[in-house]
Protein backbone atom coordinates (compact mmCIF):
# COMPACT_ATOMS: atom_id res chain seq x y z
CA UNK A 1 0.00 0.00 0.00
CA UNK A 2 1.14 3.23 -1.22
CA UNK A 3 1.46 6.54 1.64
CA UNK A 4 1.25 10.15 -0.19
CA UNK A 5 4.06 12.15 0.37
CA UNK A 6 3.27 15.57 -0.01
CA UNK A 7 4.93 19.32 -0.05
CA UNK A 8 6.86 19.56 3.00
CA UNK A 9 6.11 16.40 4.81
CA UNK A 10 8.55 13.81 5.53
CA UNK A 11 8.57 9.95 5.92
CA UNK A 12 11.39 7.47 7.38
CA UNK A 13 10.89 3.62 5.36
CA UNK A 14 12.43 0.40 6.45
CA UNK A 15 14.77 -0.58 9.84
CA UNK A 16 12.79 -0.13 13.11
CA UNK A 17 10.08 2.33 11.39
CA UNK A 18 9.23 -0.98 9.11
CA UNK A 19 9.31 -1.09 5.34
CA UNK A 20 6.27 0.82 3.40
CA UNK A 21 6.23 2.43 0.06
CA UNK A 22 5.68 6.85 -0.53
CA UNK A 23 5.11 8.56 -3.58
CA UNK A 24 5.72 12.34 -4.31
CA UNK A 25 3.14 13.39 -7.40
CA UNK A 26 4.01 15.84 -9.84
CA UNK A 27 7.43 16.96 -8.15
CA UNK A 28 7.66 20.08 -10.36
CA UNK A 29 10.46 22.78 -9.86
CA UNK A 30 10.03 21.57 -6.04
CA UNK A 31 12.67 18.79 -5.01
CA UNK A 32 12.18 14.80 -3.06
CA UNK A 33 15.30 15.05 -0.80
CA UNK A 34 16.12 11.33 -0.34
CA UNK A 35 18.63 10.13 2.57
CA UNK A 36 19.26 6.05 2.74
CA UNK A 37 21.30 4.77 5.03
CA UNK A 38 22.18 1.09 2.92
CA UNK A 39 23.55 -0.43 6.13
CA UNK A 40 20.95 0.39 8.56
CA UNK A 41 18.31 -0.61 4.93
CA UNK A 42 16.40 2.74 6.16
CA UNK A 43 15.57 5.58 3.63
CA UNK A 44 14.04 8.78 4.83
CA UNK A 45 12.28 11.70 2.24
CA UNK A 46 11.92 15.49 2.59
CA UNK A 47 9.50 16.96 0.11
CA UNK A 48 11.27 20.35 -0.34
CA UNK A 49 9.27 23.63 -1.44
CA UNK A 50 10.86 26.70 -1.11
CA UNK A 51 15.08 27.29 -1.01
CA UNK A 52 14.73 29.30 2.49
CA UNK A 53 12.42 29.65 5.28
CA UNK A 54 13.48 33.36 6.37
CA UNK A 55 10.53 35.14 5.08
CA UNK A 56 8.21 32.89 7.30
CA UNK A 57 9.95 33.43 10.26
CA UNK A 58 9.20 31.39 13.12
CA UNK A 59 5.78 29.90 10.87
CA UNK A 60 8.35 28.03 9.17
CA UNK A 61 9.00 25.71 12.54
CA UNK A 62 6.07 23.93 11.86
CA UNK A 63 7.20 22.53 8.17
CA UNK A 64 11.13 22.59 8.45
CA UNK A 65 10.89 19.71 5.56
CA UNK A 66 9.41 22.50 3.28
CA UNK A 67 12.31 24.70 3.41
CA UNK A 68 15.97 23.60 1.94
CA UNK A 69 18.24 25.43 4.09
CA UNK A 70 16.34 23.15 7.15
CA UNK A 71 15.27 19.68 5.51
CA UNK A 72 18.32 17.97 6.06
CA UNK A 73 18.71 18.80 9.51
CA UNK A 74 15.03 17.86 10.22
CA UNK A 75 15.17 14.95 8.54
CA UNK A 76 18.37 13.47 9.66
CA UNK A 77 16.94 13.63 13.16
CA UNK A 78 13.63 12.30 11.98
CA UNK A 79 15.70 9.05 10.78
CA UNK A 80 17.64 8.45 14.16
CA UNK A 81 15.88 6.48 16.10
CA UNK A 82 14.93 4.26 13.00
CA UNK A 83 18.91 4.38 12.19
CA UNK A 84 20.30 4.13 15.85
CA UNK A 85 22.65 6.74 14.74
CA UNK A 86 22.01 10.64 15.48
CA UNK A 87 24.59 11.96 13.17
CA UNK A 88 25.16 11.83 9.01
CA UNK A 89 27.76 9.37 9.16
CA UNK A 90 27.30 6.67 6.25
CA UNK A 91 24.23 8.24 4.75
CA UNK A 92 24.22 9.03 1.28
CA UNK A 93 21.78 11.55 -0.94
CA UNK A 94 19.33 11.41 -3.44
CA UNK A 95 17.41 14.14 -5.47
CA UNK A 96 14.76 14.14 -7.19
CA UNK A 97 12.81 17.14 -9.58
CA UNK A 98 13.68 20.48 -9.29
CA UNK A 99 11.92 21.17 -12.94
CA UNK A 100 13.32 23.69 -14.91
CA UNK A 101 12.55 25.64 -18.56
CA UNK A 102 16.11 26.94 -19.48
CA UNK A 103 17.07 30.19 -19.42
CA UNK A 104 15.43 31.75 -16.24
CA UNK A 105 16.48 34.61 -14.35
CA UNK A 106 17.92 33.28 -10.85
CA UNK A 107 15.13 34.89 -8.69
CA UNK A 108 12.52 32.96 -10.85
CA UNK A 109 14.40 29.94 -10.84
CA UNK A 110 12.57 28.22 -7.80
CA UNK A 111 14.59 24.36 -8.85
CA UNK A 112 17.71 25.18 -9.38
CA UNK A 113 17.93 27.39 -5.94
CA UNK A 114 16.45 24.74 -3.89
CA UNK A 115 19.00 22.05 -5.34
CA UNK A 116 21.57 24.59 -4.88
CA UNK A 117 20.82 25.23 -1.49
CA UNK A 118 20.19 21.37 -0.44
CA UNK A 119 23.76 20.59 -2.13
CA UNK A 120 24.96 23.49 0.30
CA UNK A 121 23.18 22.10 3.25
CA UNK A 122 24.21 18.39 2.26
CA UNK A 123 28.11 19.41 2.26
CA UNK A 124 27.76 20.80 5.51
CA UNK A 125 26.80 17.26 7.15
CA UNK A 126 29.16 16.01 4.74
CA UNK A 127 26.70 14.00 3.02
CA UNK A 128 27.90 12.98 -0.57
CA UNK A 129 24.65 12.92 -3.24
CA UNK A 130 24.59 9.73 -4.37
CA UNK A 131 22.46 10.13 -7.71
CA UNK A 132 20.58 13.12 -8.79
CA UNK A 133 17.68 12.93 -11.47
CA UNK A 134 17.25 17.60 -11.38
CA UNK A 135 16.56 19.63 -14.10
CA UNK A 136 15.16 20.17 -17.50
CA UNK A 137 11.27 20.21 -18.77
CA UNK A 138 9.96 16.79 -16.13
CA UNK A 139 6.91 16.89 -13.89
CA UNK A 140 8.29 13.64 -12.29
CA UNK A 141 6.37 11.51 -9.88
CA UNK A 142 8.85 9.96 -7.23
CA UNK A 143 8.52 6.22 -5.46
CA UNK A 144 10.47 5.10 -2.51
CA UNK A 145 10.67 1.55 -0.53
CA UNK A 146 13.71 -0.43 0.69
CA UNK A 147 13.39 -2.76 -1.35
CA UNK A 148 12.66 -0.87 -4.53
CA UNK A 149 15.44 2.18 -4.30
CA UNK A 150 13.88 5.38 -5.72
CA UNK A 151 12.11 5.04 -8.81
CA UNK A 152 10.76 8.06 -10.86
CA UNK A 153 8.37 8.29 -13.51
CA UNK A 154 7.38 11.17 -15.41
CA UNK A 155 4.98 11.81 -18.27
CA UNK A 156 5.79 10.50 -21.82
CA UNK A 157 9.20 8.88 -19.96
CA UNK A 158 7.88 6.03 -18.18
CA UNK A 159 9.35 4.63 -14.60
CA UNK A 160 12.76 4.43 -14.08
CA UNK A 161 15.25 3.27 -11.26
CA UNK A 162 17.34 6.14 -9.64
CA UNK A 163 18.60 4.57 -6.98
CA UNK A 164 19.01 1.14 -5.68
CA UNK A 165 20.49 0.34 -2.67
CA UNK A 166 23.07 -1.85 -3.85
CA UNK A 167 23.82 -0.40 -7.24
CA UNK A 168 23.42 3.42 -7.12
CA UNK A 169 23.64 5.30 -10.43
CA UNK A 170 24.81 8.40 -10.70
CA UNK A 171 24.59 11.04 -13.12
CA UNK A 172 22.32 13.82 -13.96
CA UNK A 173 19.94 12.14 -15.70
CA UNK A 174 17.98 14.61 -18.21
CA UNK B 1 -11.87 21.65 -44.00
CA UNK B 2 -8.71 23.86 -43.81
CA UNK B 3 -7.26 23.79 -40.22
CA UNK B 4 -8.05 27.15 -39.41
CA UNK B 5 -11.89 26.52 -40.36
CA UNK B 6 -11.57 23.40 -38.37
CA UNK B 7 -10.32 25.97 -35.54
CA UNK B 8 -13.07 28.79 -35.68
CA UNK B 9 -15.72 25.71 -36.32
CA UNK B 10 -14.43 24.12 -32.60
CA UNK B 11 -14.32 27.30 -31.17
CA UNK B 12 -18.07 27.69 -32.12
CA UNK B 13 -18.87 23.92 -31.14
CA UNK B 14 -17.22 24.32 -27.94
CA UNK B 15 -20.39 23.99 -24.85
CA UNK B 16 -21.56 27.86 -23.94
CA UNK B 17 -20.87 29.23 -20.48
CA UNK B 18 -23.43 30.32 -18.54
CA UNK B 19 -25.02 33.50 -18.41
CA UNK B 20 -23.61 34.46 -14.92
CA UNK B 21 -19.74 33.65 -15.82
CA UNK B 22 -20.03 35.80 -18.86
CA UNK B 23 -21.57 38.49 -16.95
CA UNK B 24 -19.38 38.43 -13.89
CA UNK B 25 -15.56 38.39 -16.16
CA UNK B 26 -17.27 41.26 -18.37
CA UNK B 27 -17.70 43.09 -15.06
CA UNK B 28 -14.22 42.34 -14.02
CA UNK B 29 -13.01 45.42 -16.58
CA UNK B 30 -15.87 47.23 -16.46
CA UNK B 31 -15.00 50.62 -14.23
CA UNK B 32 -18.49 51.32 -12.94
CA UNK B 33 -19.12 47.77 -11.70
CA UNK B 34 -18.27 47.12 -8.06
CA UNK B 35 -17.59 43.96 -5.96
CA UNK B 36 -21.39 44.34 -4.59
CA UNK B 37 -22.73 44.35 -8.30
CA UNK B 38 -20.80 40.86 -9.05
CA UNK B 39 -22.31 39.48 -5.84
CA UNK B 40 -25.45 40.37 -6.96
CA UNK B 41 -24.69 38.44 -10.17
CA UNK B 42 -23.82 35.48 -8.41
CA UNK B 43 -27.34 35.12 -6.09
CA UNK B 44 -29.41 35.70 -9.35
CA UNK B 45 -28.12 31.91 -9.97
CA UNK B 46 -29.23 29.72 -8.16
CA UNK B 47 -26.99 27.03 -8.86
CA UNK B 48 -24.16 29.19 -8.91
CA UNK B 49 -25.15 30.55 -4.90
CA UNK B 50 -25.38 26.96 -4.13
CA UNK B 51 -22.21 25.81 -5.23
CA UNK B 52 -20.35 28.98 -3.87
CA UNK B 53 -21.73 28.39 -0.71
CA UNK B 54 -21.13 24.48 -0.53
CA UNK B 55 -17.07 26.13 -1.17
CA UNK B 56 -17.65 28.58 1.73
CA UNK B 57 -19.30 26.48 3.91
CA UNK B 58 -16.81 23.56 3.56
CA UNK B 59 -14.69 22.09 6.73
CA UNK B 60 -11.42 23.89 4.45
CA UNK B 61 -12.57 27.17 5.72
CA UNK B 62 -12.79 26.57 9.37
CA UNK B 63 -15.40 29.27 9.89
CA UNK B 64 -17.30 27.05 12.33
CA UNK B 65 -20.84 27.66 11.03
CA UNK B 66 -22.67 27.74 7.87
CA UNK B 67 -23.51 30.72 5.91
CA UNK B 68 -27.12 30.62 3.83
CA UNK B 69 -26.11 34.01 1.47
CA UNK B 70 -23.54 35.35 -0.27
CA UNK B 71 -23.06 38.75 1.49
CA UNK B 72 -23.12 36.93 4.72
CA UNK B 73 -20.03 35.17 3.55
CA UNK B 74 -19.11 38.09 1.56
CA UNK B 75 -18.69 39.97 4.94
CA UNK B 76 -16.56 36.54 6.60
CA UNK B 77 -14.35 36.03 3.39
CA UNK B 78 -14.47 39.22 1.64
CA UNK B 79 -16.07 40.42 -1.60
CA UNK B 80 -12.97 39.56 -3.60
CA UNK B 81 -12.19 36.05 -2.42
CA UNK B 82 -15.77 35.27 -2.79
CA UNK B 83 -15.75 36.46 -6.47
CA UNK B 84 -12.58 34.05 -7.11
CA UNK B 85 -14.66 31.58 -5.86
CA UNK B 86 -17.33 32.09 -7.86
CA UNK B 87 -15.62 32.46 -11.47
CA UNK B 88 -13.42 29.45 -10.20
CA UNK B 89 -16.88 27.33 -9.79
CA UNK B 90 -17.93 28.50 -13.19
CA UNK B 91 -15.00 26.50 -14.86
CA UNK B 92 -14.86 23.61 -12.48
CA UNK B 93 -17.37 21.41 -15.31
CA UNK B 94 -15.86 23.38 -18.14
CA UNK B 95 -11.93 22.17 -17.48
CA UNK B 96 -12.61 18.88 -15.90
CA UNK B 97 -12.00 17.10 -18.94
CA UNK B 98 -8.69 15.32 -20.25
CA UNK B 99 -6.25 17.18 -22.94
CA UNK B 100 -5.52 14.19 -24.99
CA UNK B 101 -3.65 16.41 -27.57
CA UNK B 102 -1.63 17.38 -24.74
CA UNK B 103 -0.97 14.08 -23.07
CA UNK B 104 -3.07 16.11 -20.04
CA UNK B 105 -5.03 14.11 -17.79
CA UNK B 106 -8.83 15.05 -16.62
CA UNK B 107 -8.16 17.69 -13.96
CA UNK B 108 -4.57 18.92 -14.64
CA UNK B 109 -6.33 22.17 -16.53
CA UNK B 110 -8.18 22.59 -13.88
CA UNK B 111 -5.48 22.88 -11.29
CA UNK B 112 -2.99 23.90 -13.83
CA UNK B 113 -5.31 26.99 -14.13
CA UNK B 114 -6.52 27.47 -10.74
CA UNK B 115 -3.06 27.67 -10.02
CA UNK B 116 -2.75 30.38 -12.00
CA UNK B 117 -4.78 32.47 -11.31
CA UNK B 118 -4.60 32.43 -7.67
CA UNK B 119 -0.74 33.42 -8.50
CA UNK B 120 -1.76 36.15 -10.84
CA UNK B 121 -3.67 37.58 -8.27
CA UNK B 122 -0.98 37.23 -5.79
CA UNK B 123 1.51 39.17 -8.40
CA UNK B 124 -1.18 41.86 -9.29
CA UNK B 125 -0.79 44.30 -6.38
CA UNK B 126 3.14 44.04 -6.73
CA UNK B 127 2.52 45.37 -10.30
CA UNK B 128 4.33 48.99 -11.10
CA UNK B 129 1.07 49.46 -13.59
CA UNK B 130 -1.47 48.69 -10.85
CA UNK B 131 -3.31 45.72 -12.45
CA UNK B 132 -6.61 44.88 -10.42
CA UNK B 133 -6.35 41.49 -9.01
CA UNK B 134 -9.67 40.35 -9.93
CA UNK B 135 -8.93 41.15 -13.32
CA UNK B 136 -5.15 38.98 -13.07
CA UNK B 137 -7.19 36.20 -10.87
CA UNK B 138 -9.62 35.77 -13.81
CA UNK B 139 -7.59 36.21 -17.06
CA UNK B 140 -5.13 33.81 -15.12
CA UNK B 141 -8.32 31.12 -15.07
CA UNK B 142 -9.09 31.66 -18.45
CA UNK B 143 -5.64 31.87 -19.82
CA UNK B 144 -5.06 28.16 -21.38
CA UNK B 145 -8.77 28.24 -22.52
CA UNK B 146 -7.73 27.69 -26.31
CA UNK B 147 -6.10 24.12 -25.03
CA UNK B 148 -9.45 23.07 -24.88
CA UNK B 149 -10.14 23.24 -28.54
CA UNK B 150 -6.52 22.87 -29.52
CA UNK B 151 -6.36 19.39 -28.22
CA UNK B 152 -9.65 18.05 -29.78
CA UNK B 153 -7.96 19.20 -33.15
CA UNK B 154 -4.20 18.09 -32.15
CA UNK B 155 -5.23 14.35 -31.16
CA UNK B 156 -6.44 13.46 -35.06
CA UNK B 157 -2.32 14.57 -36.03
CA UNK B 158 -1.14 12.03 -33.22
CA UNK B 159 -0.93 15.13 -30.76
CA UNK B 160 2.14 16.90 -28.57
CA UNK B 161 5.00 14.01 -28.22
CA UNK B 162 8.34 14.66 -25.84
CA UNK B 163 10.02 12.86 -29.49
CA UNK B 164 8.81 16.01 -31.39
CA UNK B 165 10.59 18.30 -29.10
CA UNK B 166 13.96 16.60 -28.14
CA UNK B 167 14.39 15.29 -32.16
CA UNK B 168 12.36 18.48 -33.37
CA UNK B 169 14.61 21.00 -31.63
CA UNK B 170 11.51 22.61 -31.14
CA UNK B 171 12.05 25.35 -27.92
CA UNK B 172 9.00 26.26 -26.45
CA UNK B 173 5.26 24.54 -26.76
CA UNK B 174 3.72 27.20 -28.95
CA UNK B 175 6.26 26.16 -31.75
CA UNK B 176 5.37 23.09 -31.59
CA UNK B 177 1.26 23.30 -31.52
CA UNK B 178 1.96 25.82 -34.87
CA UNK B 179 3.74 23.19 -36.33
CA UNK B 180 1.03 20.24 -35.86
CA UNK B 181 -2.30 22.70 -36.50
CA UNK B 182 -0.89 25.77 -38.35
CA UNK B 183 -2.15 27.66 -34.98
CA UNK B 184 -1.35 27.96 -31.25
CA UNK B 185 -3.27 27.94 -27.98
CA UNK B 186 -2.93 31.61 -27.45
CA UNK B 187 -4.41 32.86 -30.57
CA UNK B 188 -7.42 30.42 -30.68
CA UNK B 189 -7.91 31.51 -26.64
CA UNK B 190 -7.97 34.83 -28.13
CA UNK B 191 -10.80 33.30 -31.11
CA UNK B 192 -12.60 32.18 -28.07
CA UNK B 193 -12.68 35.40 -26.14
CA UNK B 194 -13.99 37.58 -29.04
CA UNK B 195 -16.63 34.81 -29.74
CA UNK B 196 -17.64 35.58 -26.11
CA UNK B 197 -17.68 38.79 -26.13
CA UNK B 198 -14.82 38.81 -23.38
CA UNK B 199 -13.65 42.11 -21.89
CA UNK B 200 -10.30 43.41 -24.41
CA UNK B 201 -8.36 42.90 -21.12
CA UNK B 202 -9.48 39.14 -20.61
CA UNK B 203 -8.32 38.56 -24.60
CA UNK B 204 -5.15 40.22 -23.88
CA UNK B 205 -4.32 38.08 -20.82
CA UNK B 206 -5.29 34.88 -22.62
CA UNK B 207 -3.39 35.46 -26.17
CA UNK B 208 -0.49 37.37 -24.70
CA UNK B 209 0.47 34.98 -21.66
CA UNK B 210 3.52 33.55 -23.07
CA UNK B 211 4.65 36.60 -24.91
CA UNK B 212 3.61 39.64 -22.48
CA UNK B 213 5.62 42.28 -24.34
CA UNK B 214 3.52 41.62 -27.65
CA UNK B 215 0.39 42.94 -25.25
CA UNK B 216 -1.41 46.32 -26.10
CA UNK B 217 0.48 48.61 -23.82
CA UNK B 218 -2.52 48.97 -21.48
CA UNK B 219 -3.18 45.45 -20.56
CA UNK B 220 0.89 44.61 -20.86
CA UNK B 221 1.48 44.52 -16.92
CA UNK B 222 -1.79 42.03 -16.76
CA UNK B 223 -0.15 39.78 -19.56
CA UNK B 224 3.17 39.65 -17.19
CA UNK B 225 1.35 38.91 -13.97
CA UNK B 226 -0.37 35.59 -16.38
CA UNK B 227 2.48 35.38 -17.72
CA UNK B 228 4.63 34.68 -14.73
CA UNK B 229 1.32 33.11 -11.94
CA UNK B 230 1.72 29.93 -15.68
CA UNK B 231 5.19 29.70 -14.50
CA UNK B 232 4.57 29.29 -10.92
CA UNK B 233 1.98 27.16 -11.45
CA UNK B 234 4.23 24.69 -13.82
CA UNK B 235 7.22 24.98 -10.46
CA UNK B 236 4.77 23.35 -8.17
CA UNK B 237 3.53 20.71 -10.53
CA UNK B 238 0.47 21.90 -11.88
CA UNK B 239 1.03 21.26 -15.61
CA UNK B 240 -1.36 20.38 -18.29
CA UNK B 241 0.75 17.32 -19.85
CA UNK B 242 3.77 17.18 -22.04
CA UNK B 243 3.98 20.75 -23.01
CA UNK B 244 5.08 21.22 -19.31
CA UNK B 245 7.67 23.88 -18.80
CA UNK B 246 8.80 24.25 -22.64
CA UNK B 247 8.07 28.15 -21.39
CA UNK B 248 10.45 30.71 -22.46
CA UNK B 249 10.30 33.18 -19.50
CA UNK B 250 10.59 37.36 -20.67
CA UNK B 251 13.11 38.53 -18.60
CA UNK B 252 11.44 41.72 -18.52
CA UNK B 253 9.46 41.08 -16.29
CA UNK B 254 10.78 42.73 -13.50
CA UNK B 255 10.14 46.05 -15.76
CA UNK B 256 6.65 45.42 -14.49
CA UNK B 257 6.60 43.08 -11.39
CA UNK B 258 9.45 44.00 -9.79
CA UNK B 259 10.72 40.66 -7.88
CA UNK B 260 13.38 39.15 -5.73
CA UNK B 261 13.74 36.16 -5.04
CA UNK B 262 12.82 35.93 -1.35
CA UNK B 263 9.60 38.26 -2.22
CA UNK B 264 8.95 35.15 -4.92
CA UNK B 265 8.96 32.41 -2.67
CA UNK B 266 6.76 34.26 -0.35
CA UNK B 267 4.11 34.86 -3.39
CA UNK B 268 5.34 30.86 -4.01
CA UNK B 269 4.10 30.17 -0.31
CA UNK B 270 1.14 32.49 -0.48
CA UNK B 271 -0.21 30.98 -3.44
CA UNK B 272 0.23 27.70 -2.58
CA UNK B 273 -1.99 27.90 0.56
CA UNK B 274 -5.03 29.06 -1.31
CA UNK B 275 -4.67 27.03 -3.97
CA UNK B 276 -4.54 23.84 -1.56
CA UNK B 277 -7.41 25.62 0.57
CA UNK B 278 -9.17 25.97 -2.43
CA UNK B 279 -8.85 22.46 -4.44
CA UNK B 280 -9.83 20.94 -0.63
CA UNK B 281 -13.24 23.25 -0.25
CA UNK B 282 -14.16 22.81 -3.83
CA UNK B 283 -13.27 18.95 -3.70
CA UNK B 284 -16.34 19.15 -0.85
Amino acid sequence: MEKILRSGGMAVTGGAAGAERYVAQRVGSRVVLVLVDPLANVLGAAFVGMPASAALGKQAERFPALFADRAVDALVLRMAPSRKEVDGGGLMAVLVGGAGCGDVPEALDLGGRIVGRLREELAAWDIAVAAADVGGPLNRTVCLDPDCGVRVAAPGKGERQVFGPLSPITGDGR
Amino acid sequence: MSVLKSIVQAVRDLPPLSASCLELMRMFDDPSASLTDMARVVERDPQLTANVLRVVNSPAFGFGHSFNAIDRAVTFMGEQRIMSLAIGMCFNDFYAEALPGYGGAAGELWSHCLFTAVAARELAPLSVAGVAPGLAYTGGMLHDIGKLVLSMLMVKKGGISLPAFEEGDVKSALELEKLIMDGDHCEVGRALAKEWRLPEALGAAIGFHHAPAGAPTQWRALAYCVHVGNLMAMQQGAGTGLDYMRYPVDADFEAFIPLDGERYDALHTAAAREYVQMTKAMAG
